[in-house]
């Protein structure tokens, strides 16, 4: 296990061969913070990925020039090397592009 | 702005987005640029785009004028569309790990894959079925609508093989069958 830094993490999922986003966590408060920093003129900094002991999570926009599911269980297999024993993955697709 | 408008998740009115598409995406906005939400929104609302630009270069005025709610209903039906909906399975062998396609972004990918079939527009999509569940069958429901003098039967068998293939590729769903029915013909010429 390399560690469960957020930042890392991103950058790892990032590097798997057809993935070509990685979006910030859902939410609403996500949602309007983001939208806020925008009208004025700022993007947020943003680590996708959110890791805990607990839980590692992401969501992710794949390649239509690939296979879905099998980027999609790349990433997981990615966050799997790197997350704590005990810890869950979810990885989550919500764009084809 | 009216509290009413189609809105998605991330709090963004398809108003706003088409506004932005219209501007050329200039200035960028981040948000929109980087929210899968707003990203799915603005292909619809490209591809939407194209069939306005069909019409207009068609004999516009062998055609009745189109309802005032037209352009309205397309907004309310890209919104209901987009949004994450269920959550799709993708298996994965430890038991650790949950793997998922969002409903939306398949919506989107059915959208798109069919507004690509030469003289077709897709109007509505539904995924029937508890897509949800693992192996369960699903269908897949399109209303499209076909441009004025192609081979109806021929495009649709296109544009089912094409979703067909597109969903084998990016899925696990066990889709059963592709149900298109042809609500509208648009482009019509009155000289042809």
């Amino acid at each position: 296990m390399s560690g469960t830094d957020p930042a890392e993490l991103s950058a790892a999922v990032r590097a798997v061969s057809g993935v070509v986003d990685v979006f910030t966590a859902e939410g609403a408060l996500v949602g309007i913070a983001s939208a806020v920093a925008s009208a004025v003129g700022r993007d947020l900094g943003r680590d996708p990925v959110v890791a805990d002991d607990e839980l590692v999570a992401a969501r992710i926009g794949t390649s239509a020039a690939t296979s879905t599911p099998d980027v999609a269980r790349h990433v997981a297999d990615t966050l799997l090397e790197r997350a704590a024993p005990e810890a869950r993955v979810k990885v989550r697709v919500a764009r084809i592009s | 702005m009216s509290s009413d408008e189609p809105r998605l998740e991330c709090g963004r009115t398809l108003e706003e987005l088409s506004d932005y598409l219209e501007s050329g995406r200039e200035p960028r906005d981040a948000h929109a640029e980087s929210c899968p939400h707003c990203l799915n929104a603005l292909d619809m609302l490209d591809n939407a785009g194209r069939l306005s630009r069909d019409l207009l270069e068609s004999d516009a005025s062998a055609l009745p004028e189109p309802p005032e709610s037209w352009l309205q209903g397309i907004f309310e039906t890209i919104a209901l569309e987009l949004r994450s909906g269920r959550d799709l399975p993708v298996s994965h062998p430890d038991p650790r790990v949950e793997v998922s396609i969002t409903e939306g972004a398949v919506h989107a990918l059915i959208r798109s894959t069919g507004d690509e079939v030469d003289g077709v527009y897709i109007g509505r999509v539904e995924l029937a079925g508890e897509a949800e569940t693992p192996e369960a069958p699903v269908r897949v429901l399109l209303t499209t609508s076909v441009r004025w003098g192609v081979d109806v039967a021929e495009r649709t068998e296109v544009l089912r093989q094409r979703v067909l293939s597109a969903l084998s590729r990016h899925t696990e769903l066990n889709v059963t069958g592709v149900d298109i029915t042809v609500a509208d013909v648009h482009g019509y010429r009155g000289d042809r």
